[in-house]
């Protein structure tokens, strides 16, 4: 995958999250997984990515950030319990991100649509790609917790 | 009588926003899920503005934005999309929208744009 792709999307959550909730992600690790990786995770919003790239990228977080996404949207109307209004604030942020990400790469010459989010969450669940793909997973920090960011492109780098 | 905005998402999270903002303005809101919808509660509404998202199941924002304007070629539609590509704003201006507001929404941004055109 283009390292300009991957960082169109890192800029995008940065962007969308100070916008959001004012909050600083910040990057604290980056894994690459040449022959893809299962996901442990709480909750994922997954998002597909058509047209000049083809892929899905991932956004996964646990409860409590769902509930201050949601807080934060709701310019402070506090929400706190896991329901369809939390639920939806993490779609909501999935959208934000991907569609930041794609101005971004419209700009850089790829022109791409994302899909429709849909939201997974369990205990103890694994996402896995069929067929394996490479994968990048960037980890970031917060005020708020842990967030993750997983890419999974087919695509070779645009000349 | 306060002005009446149609507030079309498919998001729950972004109509509650919405509605809260308007609510606390003192404007009355109808609330619709998808582009369908919005055509048929314009028509039995006429509110005197519209917030419409694109992205949305059964009819995307952009066709549901030229079915309004065939019932009401004076309707007020401002866009409120994720989707702020070059291409995405044109289509929704050339369709017939007013204004392009891109998500996260900021609460001040979206009245002040409301209040532009609602006077």
């Amino acid at each position: 995958m283009d390292s300009r792709v991957a960082n169109q999307f890192i800029m995008a959550s940065i962007e969308v999250f100070r916008k959001v909730g004012n909050v600083s992600l910040k990057k604290t690790g980056l894994e690459y997984f040449p022959g893809g990786h299962k996901i442990s995770t709480g909750i994922a919003t997954i998002l597909g990515v058509t047209g000049d790239l083809k892929g899905q990228f991932i956004i996964t977080l646990d409860e409590s950030i769902s509930l201050k996404i949601a807080t934060a949207i709701l310019m402070g109307v506090p929400v706190t319990q896991y329901d369809e209004v939390a639920e939806s604030a993490v779609c909501e942020i999935g959208n934000m991100i991907g569609g930041e990400a794609s101005k971004l790469l419209q700009e850089e010459g790829y022109k791409c649509d994302i899909t429709v989010p849909s939201i997974v969450k369990g205990k103890e669940m694994e996402i896995a790609f069929y067929p394996a793909a490479p994968l990048f997973m960037i980890h970031f920090s917060c005020e708020w917790g842990p967030i993750d960011l997983i890419l999974r492109f087919d695509n070779k780098p645009k000349a | 009588m306060s002005k009446k905005i149609l507030v079309v998402d498919d998001a729950t999270i972004m109509r509650l926003m919405l509605k809260h903002l308007f609510e606390n303005n003192e404007f009355t809101v109808v609330e619709a899920v998808n582009g369908k919808e919005a055509v048929e509660l314009y028509a039995a509404h006429k509110p005197d503005l519209v917030t419409m998202d694109i992205t949305m199941p059964d009819m995307d924002g952009i066709t549901a934005v030229k079915e309004i304007l065939k019932i009401d070629p004076q309707a007020k539609i401002i866009m409120c999309s994720a989707m702020g590509q070059v291409d995405k704003v044109k289509a929704a201006v050339m369709a017939g929208a007013k204004s392009f507001l891109v998500k996260p929404l900021q609460p001040e941004r979206v009245l002040a744009t409301v209040k532009q055109f609602l006077g």
